[in-house]
């Protein structure tokens, strides 16, 4: 999407236009599903976070000038969302069947494993993982390293 | 495992239905939202979106288990156009849930097929630090291939060692879940080849290595050529091949053809089956669901590509004009019209009573007159018809009969011993009335364009502009298909209904019934643009060709079998008498015998008509209600121009009368002898210029008719008293008249071929 067009969606969002915004949020609704399926316990839980975020973005994006700010915002978003929910989990534990990469994935820390999520699956690098966590690089870069190890797997 | 094999196996995860961008502007808009059921045209929509092609579309119809007779009928027709493909699949018994299934499983792939992509471009980047491997594994000549096969089988091994160690992760999983398949697939995408085009919906997948060296601008391999191969292979394929749900060759498969030599990632073996059923392969297991779900993306993941048949290809084609074989063929059509907007039926043209031709006089006359089945009289108006015991026809009405809900009365006369009441607006028909009540209505849909009566039938021609709502579908399509019948209108059969892609999705519609019980005789209809329809089966109609140019198109629909068509300029009205049919076209009037053969041209119109109606055989050209000229086409071949003179009065049958009020009351008794009026009588009375300003004559309501005779009624003041005089002519004479009388003559009619008048004080017998 070339800026004029970003632009274009991003005024008709501001202004209500849901198709607008959907089109925007095609751009980052992978990668946000992605971050929330396998960081979260549930696909229910997933979705609905992401749709929170959707919705609770909507018509609050003006400001954003570019689809890198528009990703970010909705990552920040995101994880700020994920972040709520993983507070909440009493421990690490699957209940439903999940795909066992997701349980290969739980046995990291909550934060560690969304840092972990976002660089593989979500293709962020540590800068941009870094912004939507509010963490230093350097941080997430340690983590996303202590990660890798645990997991077995090698860049 | 590497972070991009992992990073492969965790993006091969569908999306679900709630998250994609199609459906989450519901969400934005209504947090309560629920996702809405895929309907067949929604599910083709998004399968279009994901640049599926149309042999895709059918191996994901037969891999997802649609029925196979709908499968066959999409692939018996490859230009099968949109609306028949959703008519197709509604008509399938696949439901809501089905076409979420099938949905999936072209997501599941289309997903997998980017990651893939991904995995491949990253591997080129990667790769081309050895750039000899790569030569050698897929762009050198085939021979050349076919010499390295075993470094490149080499390659292969290594390459899906790790893929398929990766992929065992998902596989123990898989096993256990063999119902999920988003689990099982990302085991076969390293054995894939896939390229991406620049548009990333847009994908284009081949197996054959050597078209990995063509560049992006040649990317857009031909679906036929790719499915073709696959065809090929698999009429080839013996019972074991088909195993092989990639399409890929097996060894044997290899030597036979050296051209397709496997890429590297091609070359996985032959399954085996162990005692509890699993399949293994030789690296990584596989189960057999695994395998069966994994085959019905794998068929469609080889196949996908930018071209997309179904609705890439809409081009309009001209369909021969014949019956319909089925509501769903009606339907179809009506779609296509329906959803480029055009509804057809615009420049319709509704009946229109105008000046009644007789001899070469144009009568007007304002009312319907009285007629009488014999025990009551009716009078008749637009909007209701008051029946009255002709005993006493004074009292209080017997009954008000209203024409049905959206109509208005256009005629009303008697036949036998009942009256009929010729109804338009919304629907047309007929009412049979006897004694004062409603015997049967008969109704057809569509506003009336013309009726006419012969002994015992009346037909009627109509136009039908069907009110079409958003849940119009292919289950409720017989709602919009034309009805008509006694009482309660039945829908009429599909092959009474022609079709032939005349731009429009409204009707002709002909109907002929009893006049004594109502029953239909024929009902017909043709769908398209109508201006006209006759009441002799010939109706007339726009249709526009692809380039969007409008021509005229005149049908018969008189037989059954091959309906009669004529194609010319655009039509703007029409008429149809028993054997000529005027058809107005460029300001011209083109007249057609009934074998629709053009007979001959009449220009130079004093104005061009809006409507068109005969009289006899008499053109009568209207403007606005209004008849402003009539040409006699008793010669189609030469029509001529009919002078006629407009006149004031009331015509019954062959007989009529006319008046003149300019000096004094003259009326003149007119019978039709052989096409012209003769006078039989006439009345003349003198009025003061201050009694003619007060007179008010009677329209058809007072006007009755006997044997050689005709009576009248009138009023005037004289001075003293208000006059009400009803004065009877012709071969007999006489006369009544009231003074002051609080109504006057209010009703002169006809019954048993006596006339009598009717005022405040009751029946007057006027002539026995």
């Amino acid at each position: 999407m070339d800026k004029k067009e970003y632009r274009q969606y991003a005024v008709q969002s501001a202004n209500g236009d849901a198709t607008a915004f959907a089109k925007l949020y095609g751009l980052i609704n992978r990668n946000m599903y992605y971050t929330a399926f396998y960081t979260m316990k549930t696909e229910k839980e997933a979705v609905s976070a992401v749709m929170e975020v959707a919705r609770e973005t909507f018509g609050t994006i003006s400001n954003l000038h570019s689809e890198q700010q528009f990703c970010t915002y909705m990552m920040k978003a995101l994880c700020a969302k994920i972040k709520t929910v993983l507070k909440r989990y009493p421990d690490n534990s699957l209940d439903d069947e999940q795909p066992e990469i997701k349980e290969l994935l739980f046995e990291l820390p909550n934060i560690e494993r969304m840092i972990a999520v976002m660089h593989i699956a979500g293709k962020f690098s540590c800068d941009d993982i870094a912004s939507f966590m509010g963490m230093t690089s350097a941080g997430v870069r340690k983590k996303l390293e202590h990660a890798e190890q645990k997991l077995g797997i090698t860049e | 495992m590497t972070v991009e094999e992992m990073r492969a196996i965790m993006r091969h995860r569908v999306v679900p239905e709630d998250l994609v961008v199609q459906n989450i502007v519901e969400y934005l808009m209504d947090e309560s939202a629920q996702l809405p059921k895929l309907s067949a045209f929604a599910f083709l929509n998004r399968i279009h979106d994901l640049g599926m092609s149309a042999k895709d579309f059918t191996v994901l119809l037969e891999g997802c288990g649609a029925p196979q007779s709908a499968v066959d009928k999409i692939k018996a027709n490859p230009a099968m156009s949109l609306n028949n493909l959703v008519l197709t699949l509604e008509n399938s018994g696949l439901t809501s849930d089905d076409y979420s299934n099938m949905l999936y499983t072209a997501r599941m792939v289309f997903e997998q097929t980017l990651t893939t992509a991904d995995v491949l471009k990253q591997a080129t980047i990667d790769d081309e630090q050895d750039e000899e491997r790569i030569v050698s594994e897929l762009f050198d000549d085939v021979p050349e291939v076919a010499e390295k096969t075993d470094i490149a089988d080499g390659s292969v091994s290594e390459e899906k060692t790790s893929a398929d160690e990766k992929a065992d992760i998902e596989t123990k999983t898989s096993e256990e879940k063999a119902d999920t398949a988003e689990e099982q697939i990302p085991e076969k995408m390293p054995e894939e080849n896939a390229e991406l085009s620049g548009d990333t919906s847009t994908l284009i997948i081949s197996i054959d290595p050597k078209k990995l060296k063509q560049s992006s601008a040649e990317k857009s391999l031909s679906v036929e050529s790719l499915f073709d191969d696959n065809e090929d292979e698999k009429s080839e394929d013996d019972e074991e091949n088909k195993s092989n749900f990639y399409g890929e060759e097996t060894d044997e498969k290899t030597d036979e053809k050296d051209e397709d030599t496997e890429s590297p990632s091609e070359s996985h073996e032959e399954p085996e089956e162990t005692k509890d059923g699993e399949i293994e392969r030789k690296k990584g297991g596989y189960n057999k669901p695994a395998l069966i779900i994994s085959a019905v993306g794998a068929c469609v993941l080889l196949l996908l590509c930018a071209y997309f048949t179904f609705f890439g290809k809409t081009d309009a084609f001209v369909k021969k004009i014949s019956y319909a074989e089925d509501n769903d063929a009606i339907f179809a059509e009506v779609y296509d019209s329906y959803t480029a907007g055009n509804m057809g039926g615009g420049r319709a043209q509704a009946y229109f009573a105008g000046e009644k031709l007789f001899g070469n006089m144009l009568i007007s006359q304002s009312d319907f007159g009285i007629v009488s089945d014999g025990d009551f009289v009716y009078l008749g108006s637009k909007d209701k018809i008051t029946a009255y015991d002709d005993k006493d026809i004074s009292t209080a009405a017997k009954a008000e009969i209203a024409p049905p809900e959206n109509t208005e009365f256009v005629e009303l006369f008697q036949y036998g011993n009942s009256v009929i009441a010729v109804f338009s607006g919304k629907e047309c028909g007929f009412m049979n009335i006897k004694k004062g009540y409603v015997n049967f209505t008969v109704r057809q849909d569509g506003e009336l364009c013309d009726f006419s009566t012969d002994e015992n039938e009346i037909s009627f021609g109509s136009v039908y502009v069907p009110h079409y709502t958003h849940t119009f579908n292919s289950s409720n399509a017989d709602q919009y298909i034309p009805r008509a019948g006694r009482d309660e209108k039945t829908v009429l059969p599909a092959e009474n209904i022609l079709l032939g892609k005349t731009s429009g999705c409204s009707y002709a519609v002909w109907g002929k019934y009893s006049l004594s019980d109502g029953s239909t005789v024929l009902a017909k209809a043709a769908l398209g643009d109508p201006v006209y329809a006759g009441t002799n089966g010939i109706c007339a109609m726009n249709a526009a060709d692809k380039d969007g140019n409008v021509f005229g198109r005149i049908i018969s629909l008189l037989d059954t079998e091959e309906p009669v068509v004529t194609e010319t300029d655009m039509i703007s009205a029409a008429a149809e008498c028993a054997d000529i049919f005027a058809a107005l076209e460029n300001g011209s009037i083109k007249l057609f015998d009934a074998q629709l053969e053009e007979k001959s041209i009449r220009d130079n119109l004093p104005a061009i008509p809006d409507k068109m109606k005969f009289s006899g055989k008499v053109l009568l050209l209207g403007k606005e209600d209004s008849v402003f000229s009539s040409i006699d086409c008793a010669n189609s071949e030469a029509p001529a121009v009919l002078e006629t003179a407009k006149e004031n009065g009331v015509v019954f049958g062959d007989s009529a009368v006319i008046f003149k009020t300019d000096s004094k009351i003259e009326a003149t008794l007119l019978h039709l002898e052989n096409g012209e009026a003769k006078q039989t009588g006439s009345f003349s009375k003198s009025l003061s210029e201050s009694e003619l300003s007060t007179l008010e004559l009677g329209g058809a309501e007072t006007a009755a008719f006997g044997e050689g005779v005709c009576a009248f009624a009138f009023r005037y003041f004289d001075g003293v008293s208000v006059v009400s005089q009803c004065v009877m002519f012709g071969k007999d004479n006489s006369e009544r008249t009231l003074y002051d009388d609080r109504t006057g003559y209010t009703a002169v009619f006809n019954c048993s071929g006596s006339i009598y008048a009717v005022s405040s004080k009751g029946l007057e017998t006027v002539f026995e």
